[in-house]
């Protein structure tokens, strides 16, 4: 594995570290707020007394949860994670098989040499392309 | 209705956030001297900035309880910490390996690094001090006093203190172009430091307008040990040869010459320097900070409505006993 690749995938890497920690502390409160929701609503209005066994049963096991929303909303934001991190990773290794690192980043104006390669990676060559030469602008001034 | 935006945010925060990955690595170039890891820096700054926002928010109801004596201040001023104390540790976490691509080490006591560890330290403390009080009244009371002397170490730890730091490695100073870290001036033979740095000038040659510093640069414990030559135009006043520190991505430049009292200025370049003058990447730098205050003010809500439940459902369990 090159060094710029291992990079890639440590940037990825690190990437997910902070998804996965926002998305797990997320998951839990809210998990949490869900039951603790579920507790009062099944609580009786006013000072009713009621067993210490029934207490602990409903906060230890709530009702089935009325949170679909939240439920697709998770849902969706897993699938399109995975979609941008699947279709990233695509795009870089077909790109990376087909044009070496170097004549990337020598690139300029050249018509692009590339043949065969699905869409994105296309898109992909045109927007580094682009990057890399905006990126010697800038450095030049 | 409320229920349903709450949704539509959601489901908004989590459609910006992906867009803001997919961004990062296939939109923004490859930066100079540090490639593709460089790419970290868009989650790390603002994770960093986040932890900020946070521990004002958390500041801002410490206060508001003290005032108003109210059980929900006192959660929200709790949530947000919470909040910061996450977002430090990742601000952590990521600056560890970006640490370990730019510099080769994960840690190496850089000030901003011990500066937001040290923050990261009080913060602990802080719910160390709520673990340890068992009467309600007391604790929050005592959470919020010790909460607002937290915040104000804050924005010296943060923003202070690094920057009177003589030199740092971390590139802080260098992400804007023309907002360089100033070097030091060395005569000949003096030693002096750049970030872990010894850099020794050994000598200065002139052939015609162009001068040649002869550099002796070591790190801690002489690990490795070079002379490097950087050089100098005096004519367009700009250097013409930056030199690589051994085993690293930083460059040494002259940045001026004052030759009848024999002494150069010199710095050490970081890699990403002028990173934000690239638009692409400063729209998905911006468009991340955006992101990742929402996905903060998500935390900061969730997690204050459960505080505030467990104390609802405290009093409903002593009202009912």
């Amino acid at each position: 594995m090159s060094e710029s690749t291992a990079a890639i995938y440590i940037s990825m890497a690190t990437v997910l570290l902070v998804w996965v920690t926002i998305a797990v502390y997320l998951v839990q409160v809210g998990a949490q707020l869900r039951a603790m929701q579920n507790d009062l609503k099944g609580d009786p209005p006013g000072p009713v007394q009621r067993s210490e066994e029934t207490t602990s049963q409903s906060t230890a096991a709530p009702e089935s949860p009325s949170v679909a929303a939240d439920q697709w909303t998770w849902m969706a934001w897993y699938g399109s994670l995975t979609y941008g991190c699947t279709a990233a990773l695509e795009m870089l290794s077909s790109v990376r098989e087909t044009i070496p690192e170097q004549q990337l980043d020598r690139w300029q104006n050249d018509a692009i040499p590339v043949s065969g390669e699905s869409r994105c990676a296309q898109q992909y060559v045109t927007a580094r392309r682009d990057a890399v030469h905006d990126n010697l602008q800038s450095t030049m001034v | 209705m409320l229920q349903q935006l709450g949704s539509i945010g959601k489901l908004l925060v989590g459609i910006w956030m992906a867009g803001v990955t997919i961004a990062t690595f296939v939109i923004i170039p490859p930066y100079q001297g540090l490639g593709d890891a460089g790419r970290i820096v868009i989650v790390h700054v603002p994770t960093a900035w986040v932890a900020v926002i946070a521990f004002t928010v958390s500041a801002v109801y410490s206060a508001l309880y003290l005032r108003r004596r109210l059980p929900v201040d006192d959660a929200k001023a709790t949530a947000a910490a919470e909040g910061g104390l996450i977002f430090t540790l990742l601000a952590t976490l990521t600056g560890m390996v970006f640490s370990q691509i730019a510099w080769g080490v994960f840690w190496n006591w850089d000030p901003r690094q011990v500066t937001i560890l040290v923050l990261l330290l009080i913060y602990a403390a802080l719910f160390a001090l709520r673990s340890a009080i068992d009467d309600l009244e007391r604790r929050r009371r005592l959470a919020a006093v010790y909460s607002l002397f937290a915040f104000v170490t804050m924005p010296f730890l943060m923003f202070v203190a690094p920057r009177m730091a003589e030199s740092t490695l971390h590139p802080n100073c260098a992400f804007i172009k023309g907002s360089d870290c100033d070097g030091i001036t060395l005569q000949v033979g003096h030693v002096g430091l750049l970030g872990d740095q010894k850099v020794q000038l050994l000598g200065i040659e002139q052939q015609g307008d162009i001068v040649v510093a002869q550099v002796k640069v070591s790190t801690p414990g002489l690990a490795s040990e070079a002379i490097l030559q950087p050089g100098y135009d005096l004519a367009t006043r700009s250097y013409t040869d930056r030199p690589t520190f051994p085993g690293q991505r930083f460059t040494l430049a002259i940045e001026a010459v004052n030759l009848e009292r024999g002494e150069v200025r010199i710095n050490m370049e970081a890699p990403g320097s002028g990173l934000l003058a690239n638009q692409r990447t400063l729209w998905v730098f911006l468009a991340a900070n955006i992101g990742f205050t929402m996905l903060f003010v998500w935390m900061f809500l969730v997690r204050s409505q459960v505080l505030s439940l467990e104390v609802q459902i405290a009093q409903r369990k002593v009202a009912l006993a």
